[in-house]
């Protein structure tokens, strides 16, 4: 069964195809929400909220087209509501230890954050699964070109707050 | 510039893909599983023997079926908006409608920019049909749910009260809708003061409290004893009385328990009139109360109360049923093994760790999807329910998986123990049928 009658079977109430649905995406979901919580801790929680919330609101969803997008939107709302909590909790040990690469990953993550949330959906849509602009034409339901101009935009917008110019 | 745009994607995915996988902890989407399951029993228990799944089910038909004018009349009138929406799968709305068996209440409370109001309520010794109305000041697309409860004289009343929530297209600050009332045990109307409670999932610290009274007079149910026996393919069973209530009608009965089968579902129950036409039909998400092995269990069906009928004829369809002696599986699951299956339940049934099964299955011929198993039954005779279960469709087969609830449970489960099938696509032959004499 491919993935969209997965879908299409989820939202009309078939759980054993959203268990799937969310078995199959776990690794990008959770890739994300590295991203965002930036550590592994932090990454399984929001992981664990996140497929909750999924589990409550799929009928939420009406058509299985959307559900790619509906699920990276809870994706990075579940991740910005954890931060701001946290932001509430006094950090007192700063320094974990992260591989280089991951560092470079929490920078960008952080300016992305700031984005809004359209727009970060955008770029996490993006490296769900792989899509191409097609495909997220096809599940915004906008024109190829408009997904290149939004993205153009949206890393426009990005490299503004990363400061390295981009005032066309 | 676009140079940089791909370089800048292709980074961000480059790290992304590098993030370490091993730190991914399994268990974290089977805990989120498990806290959605625990919440959602609790839930269903209170909603377990309500019509609550007729009315999710006409949320989504939405047609009507009785003349677009009177729909459009009544429609009109206030709080009437949800139950004209209710006659597509209930014929006996229509009927409470065309009587005005429905007290117009007009009760309300606001709270932070919210109001609940109850529109009116329709009440008689089964239950009550609750209509209210909310108007937001927030989104109602971003509310998830709610939680309410009846009570009267500041208990909560001796009945199941179930409601729905059905996702809010965005911008919808006004919704209608019904609450439902189901007394098994029928309702006490000797106070007809009572109050709703009621709580947004997403506020659940803003409760609304309105109490309202009735003032009409509650329609006394109708009672006849049938106290008949009927078979179907060889099959027993007792149609005690029929219960006729404004709200609903309930058929009470029973299974001969020497009989040579188990009956595990009735798929279609009709109540015809004297002129063969139907009266009433099994409530569509189909309830009742009570287990099947019960000395009496009940059926709700339909209910026509202002249009009692001289006779009825009672038909009872698509019985599943399935021989006593293939009704379980003996299986021990320390060492992994199946001890007796029968050879006429065809599933290929693999025992694994932590009491889980698994099973491949012919895919049904209705489109459900419900498990085989729903307890089993240890050497000591402790019964354990099924938990969860998982159903993935193939093309020529279904992979089903179940869970039981050890949790709940004092001791493990003694090996061997008896898987007990509930569900089945087996049919008895012919249809069951009786008439009664109403007048």
């Amino acid at each position: 069964m491919d993935e969209l009658e997965l879908a299409n079977q989820a939202i009309n109430g078939n759980e054993a195809a959203l268990l799937q649905l969310l078995h199959l995406y776990k690794e990008p979901m959770y890739r994300i929400a590295y991203s965002y919580m930036q550590n592994e801790h932090d990454a399984n929680d929001a992981l664990q909220e996140m497929t909750y919330q999924c589990l409550k609101n799929i009928h939420k969803v009406q058509l299985p087209q959307y559900f790619k997008t509906w699920l990276v939107r809870i994706v990075i709302n579940t991740c910005l509501m954890m931060k701001r909590q946290q932001k509430r909790i006094v950090v007192t040990d700063d320094l974990q230890e992260q591989p280089q690469n991951m560092s470079e990953l929490f920078e960008l993550n952080d300016v992305i954050s700031l984005l809004p949330i359209e727009q970060q959906e955008l770029i996490h849509l993006k490296y769900f699964k792989d899509l191409k602009n097609s495909d997220i034409a096809i599940l915004q339901n906008i024109p190829e070109g408009t997904v290149k101009s939004r993205l153009h935009k949206t890393l426009k917008k990005l490299r503004q707050f990363l400061g390295e110019g981009g005032t066309s | 510039m676009s140079q940089l745009d791909k370089e800048q994607q292709q980074r961000y995915a480059e790290l992304i893909d590098s993030v370490p996988m091993e730190t991914l902890q399994p268990e974290a989407q089977l805990n989120a599983y498990k806290r959605f399951t625990k919440q959602r029993t609790r839930h269903k228990r209170l909603i377990r023997f309500t019509i609550a799944a007729s009315i999710l089910m006409i949320l989504f038909i939405g047609s009507i079926r009785v003349s677009p004018a009177f729909a459009n009349a009544v429609a009109q009138l206030p709080g009437l908006k949800p139950l004209v929406n209710m006659i597509a799968l209930d014929k006996g709305i229509e009927d409470i409608l065309n009587n005005e068996y429905y007290e117009e209440i007009n009760a309300s409370q606001t709270i932070d920019g919210k109001t609940v109001t109850i529109t009116g309520v329709v009440a008689d010794e089964s239950g009550m049909i609750i209509s209210y109305k909310l108007n937001s000041n927030e989104d109602l697309a971003n509310f998830s749910g709610m939680e309410t409860t009846v009570k009267q004289n500041g208990q909560l009343v001796n009945a199941s009260v179930g409601s729905s929530w059905t996702a809010k297209p965005e911008g919808t600050y006004e919704a209608e809708d019904t609450i439902d009332v189901v007394a098994s045990q029928g309702m006490d109307y000797s106070s007809k003061d009572f109050e709703l409670l009621l709580s947004f999932h997403d506020h659940p610290e803003t409760v609304f409290d309105i109490p309202f009274t009735l003032k009409n007079e509650v329609k006394e149910s109708k009672r006849y004893a049938i106290n008949k026996d009927l078979m179907v393919d060889g099959q027993r069973l007792t149609i005690h009385e029929l219960v006729i209530s404004p709200i609903r009608s309930e058929l009470k009965m029973s299974i001969d328990a020497s009989n040579s089968k188990k009956i595990l579902n009735f798929g279609d129950i009709r109540i015809l009139d004297e002129h063969q036409e139907e009266w009433g039909k099994i409530k569509n998400g189909y309830a009742g109360f009570g287990n099947y092995e019960d000395d009496i269990f009940s059926i709700l069906l339909e209910s026509n109360y202002f249009r009692i009928p001289e006779s009825i004829t009672i038909e009872l369809r698509e019985i599943e049923a399935i021989d006593k002696t293939d009704q379980f599986i003996v299986v021990d699951f320390d060492k992994k093994l199946i001890i007796n299956q029968p050879e006429k339940i065809n599933i290929e049934l693999e025992i694994k760790d932590n009491y889980e099964i698994q099973y491949k299955i012919e895919p049904y011929k209705k489109n459900e999807h419900k498990a085989v198993f729903d307890h089993f039954i240890d050497a000591k005779g402790n019964i354990f329910n099924s938990y969860s279960t998982s159903i993935s469709e193939y093309e020529d087969y279904m992979l089903i998986g179940e869970f039981f609830d050890l949790k709940n449970a004092e001791k493990l489960p003694v090996n061997p123990v008896k898987l007990a099938v509930s569900r089945y696509e087996e049919y008895l032959t012919g249809v069951g049928r009786i008439q009664v004499e109403l007048e």
